[in-house]
């Protein structure tokens, strides 16, 4: 590490005054505007033919609020698209040149959160990320932390145990910490934050990990210089690719994502500049103003509402452009990647916890002192997920104006639309709203497909025109059948988050794991029977509105087939050796991409409950657990936590004697935790049964020290 | 006893049960399986040095398990051994030197570079020593801690709402008014 990493690093304070964007601003959501103002407009005419009532206003308001929404994407992406083919110059990378500032003074922190992931991959991408910067030779201006609020005993011991072998065979120590808190408090802001508290003051600069996520060296070495030479920037979010996807349904986010991300993206920051946004990962922030301005403080109320902040990304961003420092995108690097939920539950599951921390968000919405863009940021954010149940709603009025219709037995007069020169029947009308607004929604694939059609290069690295439209044509259908099943899922969520029902906090599954058939039933038959009963209803009332909405129906009830076959990594392959749903990261996969791949594929694993058993007999590992525990004690903050959990107190001795006579299986998790926890009672242990000392020693003991250390 | 050559002392295996010596016998030979001690010569030499010396022990500790007696010796050479390469005084009891030794064996990879010089009592390369002497295992770097605070923030009108929803039947004034609304909603649709 650098050895300026100790002397104070001084603040450059930002500048009063906001960047000029007016321009951009105006046009950006004037565009938008007019885009649902023309809506709106042929939408209430349309109402207005068949005969106004309060049920149509409610349709209208709906309607409106969807197509903003849907308006917003698609002026996202035609500013995107242009600024991409025009090369728009107001972009982090471009406003100043940036490849020969040095990286002396620049300590930079590479923290890696980590919450009972899988240790094998988590180190994998370690060891990856740390040899691309030894690499090119700027190792020693970073080191690493992987913070874990793990609370599996096996997970802990084992990130400890391959901790210690990454350290030892990259002659890493020094380089690579590993910390472990007490407590979750905050979950992973409260992490990052006990980081800055411990550390904060050594480094200048730190990135964010997830625990799915890598960075090459070159992007990481490009954003600390880029930090350098903008002292006014206060955070740079890169634009994740993702990567690693086999089966069907990661193929289909994967290609999305590499498609369409970069001209959505280019597009927010056309009109954010440095008013941009924070993921949570793959960004680097600067130390001092984000532990100033970025603690986070506990909301009134309980929760769902109340409580920590979840969704922390948002909300430390905003807290930094509520104080004039600047947030930017950082579109153009290359080299981010993270990985995605692989099915369609997997991807639920976490949707699950984004609706709750983004919902969580209304309560800030209207915060004293937040920039206005923020609270776009936060609106755009719960409206995600609040525009599921918007649109059932608007379906759902939508089919009780005809059911009512049609049961009321009168017949439909249709009069003249006031809009002039409309000289259409109330049939074609409709057919042009729905022209318009699937216009509107297909809009950014058109543009992504244009992109490929000027940039023969891009092309290439989606496997060429042919199969890259062929790929956009699957995936629109496959995301047109999905999109209402996300639709009853996030409007479930919405409706029990609103009701105080919260989600734990679990590790998302990424790995290609294939739904298993039980699984989808119990996931998805509500979707299923919802779909035929709905489908049912329309084919008796409404034969005309049936053929509208048998997309939705056939999306519904086709829920557990297209989850189950989705999962199913053999079709994802099948389709990439036809060349479909190709990325560049994985017709040409980047250095680090296959060193993780080859590395992560190397897992080391216990088997459940065998880490206790390591942790006290295995003279290395009990050395290396104890003495990181002893450690603890010196940061006062640990000190106290371990007394307060009772750390070194006669009542973890008795329970140690329990767990020597009983064995482990008689103990609970936190009694296992809370002699995890102890170093004196852990050194007690491993003395004493290796001595034989108690007596009567549980059978278990000697019948693991039998199978795994005694000599046939 | 004590004058017969160290060969013959297994002729005279105190209490005369060879299982229960053979039981010490592998538990300290798992010990250095699990220190990672592979060479076969050597862990069966070490081995037989720590029964050799409970064999000696045993004498005056009748009715103690072989096993025990055994384990406590292999463990007594350990101390004796990292006190000596880890330079610390024999004449302070440290009820960490084990675990300080086992890391220190760990970190300078004696099982798998210097497992030679295992129980060695030296004198020792430098090299060695200083790989031995110089590991310090560190979870992070020096602490700079920092006490920072949560600044408080007006949620505005939000925070009226927190505050309504914490009075005493809030809830179900508010859910009265929301299943009026529902009501009307529903009234005015079907009218």
């Amino acid at each position: 590490m650098d050895t300026t990493s100790q002397t104070e690093i001084k603040l450059v304070p930002p500048p009063k005054r906001p960047i000029p964007r007016l321009f951009r601003v105006f046009a950006f959501h004037s565009a938008a505007v007019l885009i649902v103002g023309i809506l709106g407009w042929l939408f209430a005419d349309l109402l207005w033919r068949t005969g106004w009532s309060t049920s149509r206003t409610i349709l209208l308001c709906l309607f409106i609020l969807l197509v903003w929404y849907a308006a917003l994407g698609c002026v996202s992406a035609i500013a995107g698209f242009l600024s991409m083919v025009f090369q728009d110059q107001q972009t982090i990378t471009r406003t100043k040149p940036y490849n020969d500032v040095s990286l002396r003074n620049t300590p930079t922190a590479l923290l890696f959160p980590i919450y009972n992931e899988d240790a094998s991959k988590v180190f994998a991408r370690i060891k990856t990320v740390y040899q691309s910067l030894h690499r090119m030779g700027h190792l020693e201006h970073f080191d690493f932390f992987v913070l874990s609020d793990t609370d599996d005993p096996d997970i802990w011991l084992l990130e400890e145990r391959i901790w210690f072998d990454t350290i030892k065979e990259l002659n890493a120590l020094g380089k690579i910490f590993y910390r472990r808190r007490f407590t979750n408090e905050g979950k992973k802001s409260g992490n990052i934050r006990d980081f800055l508290n411990l550390w904060g003051k050594r480094y200048k600069y730190f990135v964010v990990f997830d625990a799915d996520s890598l960075m090459q060296g070159e992007t990481l070495v490009s954003l600390v210089k880029l930090m350098e030479i903008h002292p006014e920037v206060g955070l740079i979010q890169t634009v994740p690719s993702i990567v690693n996807a086999t089966t069907l349904f990661g193929r289909i986010q994967q290609f999305a994502n590499r498609l369409y991300a970069p001209i959505f993206i280019a597009g927010l920051n056309f009109w954010a500049q440095g008013f941009g946004n924070y993921w949570g990962h793959n960004a680097i922030i600067r130390t001092e103003p984000f532990m100033k301005y970025c603690d986070l403080p506990k909301l009134p109320g309980r929760k769902p509402f109340g409580g920590h902040i979840l969704s922390h990304d948002f909300v430390e961003a905003a807290l930094l452009l509520k104080e004039n420092w600047q947030v930017w995108f950082a579109y153009e690097l290359t080299g981010s990647y993270e990985e995605t939920p692989q099915n369609m539950l997997g991807n639920a599951a976490r949707d699950r916890r984004w609706c709750q921390g983004n919902l969580q968000h209304s309560m800030l919405v209207f915060a004293k002192g937040l920039r206005g863009i923020s609270r776009i940021h936060l609106i755009l954010g719960i409206f995600g997920y609040l525009c599921s149940p918007l649109w059932l709603a608007f379906l759902l009025v939508y089919n009780w104006i005809r059911i009512s219709h049609v049961r009321s037995g009168l017949s439909e007069i249709v009069v003249h639309p006031f809009t002039p020169y409309l000289n259409l029947t109330a049939n074609q009308h409709a057919f042009l709203i729905f022209a318009l607004c699937m216009g509107i929604i297909l809009f950014p694939k058109l543009l992504a497909i244009a992109y490929l059609l000027i940039n023969p290069q891009v092309r290439e690295q989606f496997g060429g025109l042919a199969k890259a439209i062929s790929s956009v044509i699957i995936e629109t259908v496959f995301s047109a059948l999905v999109a209402p099943i996300n639709m009853l899922w996030h409007s479930w969520f919405v409706i029990t988050n609103l009701f105080g029902m919260t989600v734990s906090w679990i590790p998302i599954r990424r790995s290609a794991i294939q739904v298993r058939f039980l699984e989808a039933v119990s996931a998805l038959l509500p979707h299923t029977v919802i779909g035929l009963i709905w489908a049912y209803i329309i084919w008796k009332y409404d034969r005309v509105a049936f053929w509208w909405f048998l997309p939705i129906f056939i999306g519904l009830t086709i829920s557990i087939p297209l989850c189950i076959l989705s999962s199913k990594p053999a079709l994802g392959v099948a389709l990439r050796k036809l060349g479909l749903l190709l990325t560049p990261e994985e017709i040409s996969p980047p250095e680090e991409i296959v060193k993780v791949n080859q590395l992560s594929a190397i897992t080391q694993e216990w088997p459940k409950g065998a880490g206790i058993y390591l942790a006290i007999l295995d003279p290395y590992l009990n050395a290396l657990h104890i003495c990181l525990l002893k450690e603890k004690f010196l940061n006062p903050i640990y000190a106290q936590q371990m007394a307060e959990l009772g750390i070194g107190q006669p009542s973890i001795q008795t329970l140690a004697t329990r767990l020597m006579r009983d064995g482990p299986d008689n103990l609970s998790r936190e009694e296992k935790l809370l002699i995890l926890s102890d170093p004196d009672a852990l050194n007690r242990l491993h003395q004493e049964i290796w001595l034989c000392v108690t007596q009567p020693l549980h059978k278990s003991w000697t019948e693991f020290i039998r199978n795994k250390w005694v000599t046939l | 006893m004590s004058n017969l050559p160290s060969h013959l002392i297994t002729l005279y295996l105190p209490g005369n049960n060879l299982e229960e010596w053979n039981a010490a016998y592998s538990r300290v030979e798992a010990y250095l399986n699990a220190l990672g001690i592979q060479n076969k010569l050597l862990r069966n030499q070490i081995t037989l040095i720590a029964i050799l010396r409970a064999i000696q022990q045993a004498q005056h500790q009748e009715g103690v398990s072989p096993t025990i007696i055994a384990a406590r010796e292999m463990n007594a050479m350990l101390n004796e051994w990292f006190s000596k390469i880890l330079n610390q005084p024999t004449t302070e009891v440290d009820p960490m030197l084990s675990v300080k030794g086992r890391l220190a064996m760990a970190l300078a990879d004696i099982p798998g570079r210097w497992q030679h010089l295992f129980l060695n009592p030296g004198p020792w390369p430098e090299e060695f020593v200083i790989a031995v002497r110089e590991g310090l295992i560190k979870a992070g770097p020096e602490f700079q801690i920092s006490h920072t605070a949560p600044h408080s923030l007006d949620l505005g009108p939000i925070s009226k709402l927190t505050v309504i929803a914490r009075l005493p039947y809030a809830k179900l004034v508010l859910g009265w008014i929301a299943f009026a609304i529902l009501l009307y909603v529903i009234f005015r649709l079907t009218h």
